[in-house]
This record gives structure tokens, C-alpha cells and sequence, in this order.
């Protein structure tokens, strides 16, 4: 059974958004994600500064078997990355919503947010 | 192998699977166990203890006759003739242009060896040649024996693919597994066949000392009735062997690291048609560069087209030196850390290895390389990759 905590945003890709107090907007994969992939052995990490359109690739999760892209659901820039993910990737596969978190972001337009996911609605969709 | 499931094939163990949890996915038509719990853990333990695989989706022939080495030996591009009953080797079959058919590996045995396995085998002197084709190559080799089979009927060759079962023990500790469960008698080193001996739960068929993840093990083939028993038994680990189910993945990532083709994907028959979404993969066997299995000093199809050709490239291997994401089927390799810069080759397999915490290695057909050069992968949008050329295996 997967962890979907309430409050955050989901994407059918599996990504989750979490909205800080700061207006900052932290990425991750979801539970369900980590446990589909398995191992991950490898995160690769956007830059510092470095700015995302809608829908574009920011980081690439790689397990053993496989590698898999990981898109922004939004624009914005990083504002930081987590750098425990280039020693200890397995941080997503133990704490896919807390330690394992992937970048935070500025976003350029909040509105965007809208059209994700609430928690209920990615149930339903996992559960399709 | 055998029975229909939907569309898609199912082993016999196929019950097994689903109730030790395994992630299913359909290989080449059949629905097999992608992996159990993970592949870097189900990889490990094979590498420091034991694993079980149903390899049943994998052919077996049965190909016997007064003169079947000569006739095999024609074909193949191993040195057939000089392999003596109860031994295992591995060949390639090229067509007549050159170009790699399928692997194989296949033991040599007698009709003493075959009368042990099957009560109604007739004695005639003649040899026996046992040979595991590919799962996806099992139809395709078994038209390729048909067509250059002596029209006098002096070889019998018999398909006994949908109802054998294989089943593989691989890993420093499957002696041990395998003795608790078949007895010290069915023990056979590496490269050996025989027979398998009477034992306490009636498993009967052919053992020999072969696998494809470079460990000590062993291939059991065995009628399809009995493969949950065996696989059952094996798991209850009696022996503390620590032995788990593998599946493909693990499979995988174990061969790759020991430098194996996997065939479909290091290499293509063209015979097969879209030659063009695999151009990079239609090789002759001097190409590939495997260090067994090859001998020139025979006859056999396709030698002479080979030698014509040559090898402008060849299959190494190349680990990585730098950090990114692991090197895999279909990335260039370039000579500078430059996309512009010289094209070196294309990868055919590729993944972190788990045995090298993780590092990526990778083989592939390149030009002009030599081994301990630096080259780099375009292993993402954003980075080039620095690996080091090398001759498998990476460890």
C-alpha cells in the first residue's frame, strides 16, 4: 500500500509538489514511484540557478534496471538541490516525501498548481 | 515450458512465481519474473551465496547420429569434434554471409548418458548433442538444422523445448544446494553433464555445470511435471545456503559484468528482417571478440565471408571513471568529451554493476580503441560520461 500524505500535489508521472511557507515549491517522486523503480542507485541533479519550463526534464532517477526522467510540472528555477542524493540515492526508496526530496524551486506562476493532483485523486489514479 | 496464460507463454514454475511475489513481465512472449524483491539485492546474493533461476522460456534439442559431431562441427563455429562425452562448450552459428545466427551452448553426451534419461532410447553407438537455443531463436535454429540436415536421415534431431523445464543454480554456495536436495552423486563441475542419478524425490533428466552469471553453478533440465517440486525443494534451503529466487534482471546485470552476449541484444540475425533498427547488432563472431568458442582451423558456414569482411569494430568493454547516469543500450560514445568529436560506437548493454558498487560498465561495438583509452558517454542531455575501455569481465 502506498503512502500518499494529504497536502501535497501529484502528477499522473508520478511526481509529488509540496508548497513551503516561503512560497518555495520543493520536487519528488512518490511512493508509489520508488517502489515501482526499486534500487536506485543513481539521481541525476539539475543545477543551482538553473531554470525549467512546463513539462521539462529536471532530473533523471535511475535504478539498476532502468533509467527514468523526472519532468517539472511547472516553470521555475532551483533554488537548492539535495546533495545527500549523490551519495546515498537510496534516501528516495526510504523517504521518498521527506528525505528523499529531489530540488526545490521558485515557481514563475503559482496558478499552475492548479491543474496537479490532490491526494485522493492520485489514489484513484494508481489505483486505475 | 508449456502452457498458455492469455496470450503470453508460463513455465511450469509459474505458480512459484506469483506466490514468492515476483514482478512479471513478458520476455520475448513469455511471462517471466523481472525480479522478486530487487535486482541489486537478488544479484548480490548470487554473487555470495546462491540464486535460482527458471530459465525454462530457453529451447533444448536433442540431436543425435553416428556422425552428429562432424555434422555440428560444420555449423558451428566451435571446435565440435574435439569435445568429449560429458562436456559442455559454447558456439556460435553464422549464416552464409558471415553474420551471427544465435549462441549457444550445448553438451556432447552417448547413448549410455541418453538411456539413463529416456527408457525407450535405442542403442545404436551414436553420439548425442544436447543444445539450448535462445527462447526468441528456438524456432529460428530449429529451421537452420533442418535445412542443412543430411537428406539420408542419419541425424535425428528432436525438439524438446515445451516440455523441458530449466532451472538454474548459480553462486559460490549452489554446491551445497544442490547436494541437499539431488545428492552428492548429481554434483558435476564446471563444464560437465551427465545424466541426472536416482534420488530421493524421482527429479530426473540432465544436469550439467553451466550458467550465465560467471559463478559455479548448475542448468537442470528436467521434465515440466517435476520443475515446482525441484524449485520448491531448492528454496526450503535445508542447507542454510542462503539461497533466493533470481529473476531476469539480476540475470542480467550477472552476465554483463562477466563480458556475455545476450543474444537480440549484442547481436542480430538479419534473417529475422528490420535490419535497419538494428544495424549495429548484425556482427560476425571476430566482431563480438568472445575468447571461446571460436576456432578457425575448421570448416564451417559463413567462416570464409567472415574472414573477408573482417572486424572494423569490436565488441570491449568500458567502465565508468566519472559520476552520471549509468551507460546504456543505445548511448554514443564519442573520443572527447565533446559530442562533436570523433563517434566511437554505440552501446549494446549497459548498467550500474552491483557487484562495483553500482559504477557503470557497459559493452559495445567500437572503432579504433584501444584497451585502458579514455572515452566518453552520452549518457544524458547534459553530461558526457568519462569510462575507460577494457576486455571484460569487469570483475
Amino acid at each position: 500500500m502506498s503512502e500518499i500524505p494529504e497536502g501535497l500535489f501529484y502528477t499522473a508521472e508520478h511526481e509529488w509538489v509540496r508548497v513551503e511557507n516561503d512560497g518555495s515549491v520543493t520536487v519528488g517522486i512518490t511512493d508509489h514511484a520508488q517502489n515501482a523503480l526499486t534500487d536506485i542507485v543513481y539521481v541525476e541533479l539539475p543545477e543551482e540557478g538553473e531554470h525549467f519550463e512546463n513539462h521539462d526534464e529536471f532530473t533523471i532517477v535511475e535504478s539498476v534496471k532502468s533509467a527514468s526522467p523526472v519532468f517539472l510540472p511547472f516553470a521555475g528555477s532551483v533554488i537548492s538541490i539535495n546533495l545527500e542524493l549523490e551519495d546515498t540515492p537510496e534516501l528516495i526508496n526510504k523517504s521518498p516525501y521527506g528525505e528523499g526530496w529531489i530540488a526545490k524551486f521558485t515557481i514563475n506562476d503559482p496558478d499552475e498548481l492548479n491543474s496537479l493532483m490532490s491526494a485522493a485523486d492520485y489514489k484513484s489514479h494508481i489505483d486505475e | 515450458m508449456a502452457e498458455h496464460g492469455g496470450t503470453l507463454l508460463r513455465t511450469a514454475c509459474y505458480d512459484e512465481h506469483v506466490l514468492a511475489g515476483a514482478n512479471l513481465v513478458n520476455f520475448h512472449g513469455y511471462e517471466l519474473p523481472m525480479w522478486y524483491t530487487n535486482i541489486r539485492e537478488e544479484h548480490l546474493v548470487t554473487r555470495t551465496h546462491v540464486g535460482l533461476f527458471d530459465v525454462s522460456h530457453m529451447g533444448f534439442f536433442r540431436i543425435s547420429g553416428i556422425d552428429v559431431l562432424n555434422w555440428f562441427e560444420s555449423l558451428a563455429t566451435q571446435r565440435v569434434t574435439s569435445i568429449p562425452d560429458g562436456k559442455c562448450a559454447y558456439t556460435h552459428f553464422l549464416d552464409e554471409d558471415g553474420v551471427i545466427i544465435d549462441d549457444m551452448i550445448f553438451a556432447v553426451t552417448n547413448d549410455h548418458e541418453i538411456s539413463e534419461m529416456d527408457e525407450n532410447w535405442s542403442i545404436t553407438n551414436s553420439k548425442t548433442i544436447l543444445g539450448v537455443p535462445n527462447a526468441s531463436m528456438i524456432n529460428v535454429m530449429w529451421d537452420w538444422f533442418q535445412k542443412y540436415l543430411p537428406k539420408d536421415g542419419s541425424i535425428k534431431i528432436e525438439n524438446l523445448s515445451d516440455n523441458t523445464s530449466i532451472l538454474a543454480l548459480q553462486g559460490p554456495l549452489s554446491k551445497d544446494s544442490l547436494i541437499s536436495v539431488l545428492g552428492e552423486e548429481n554434483h558435476i563441475g564446471r563444464f560437465k553433464g551427465q545424466a541426472i542419478k536416482p534420488n530421493k524425490f524421482g527429479i530426473t533428466g540432465w544436469i550439467q555445470g553451466t550458467g550465465y552469471t560467471g559463478e559455479a553453478g548448475y542448468e537442470i533440465f528436467i521434465p515440466n511435471e517435476q520443475a515446482p517440486l525441484l524449485w520448491a525443494e531448492l528454496l526450503k534451503d535445508e542447507c542454510n545456503s542462503g539461497i533466493v529466487p533470481v529473476g531476469l534482471g539480476a540475470r542480467d546485470t550477472l552476465r554483463l559484468e562477466k563480458g556475455y552476449l545476450l543474444s537480440g541484444q549484442d547481436f542480430y540475425w538479419d534473417g529475422l528482417g528490420d535490419s535497419e533498427s538494428h544495424e549495429n547488432l548484425i556482427r560476425s563472431s571476430i566482431e563480438t571478440q568472445v575468447p571461446f568458442g571460436l576456432d578457425l582451423d575448421h570448416d564451417f558456414i559463413g567462416k570464409e565471408t567472415m574472414l573477408e569482411k573482417g572486424a572494423q569494430e569490436k565488441w570491449w568493454g568500458i567502465r565508468y571513471e566519472g559520476r552520471g547516469p549509468a551507460p546504456r543500450m543505445g548511448h554514443f560514445v564519442f573520443a572527447e568529451d565533446d559530442v562533436e568529436s570523433e563517434l566511437l560506437g554505440i552501446i549494446t548493454s549497459g548498467a550500474p554493476s552491483p557487484s562495483l558498487e553500482n559504477k557503470g560498465i557497459a559493452m559495445g561495438y567500437f572503432r579504433d580503441v584501444e584497451e585502458g583509452q579514455i572515452v566518453y558517454v552520452a549518457a544524458s542531455k547534459r553530461k558526457l560520461v568519462q569510462a575507460k575501455v577494457m576486455s571484460p569481465p569487469f570483475c
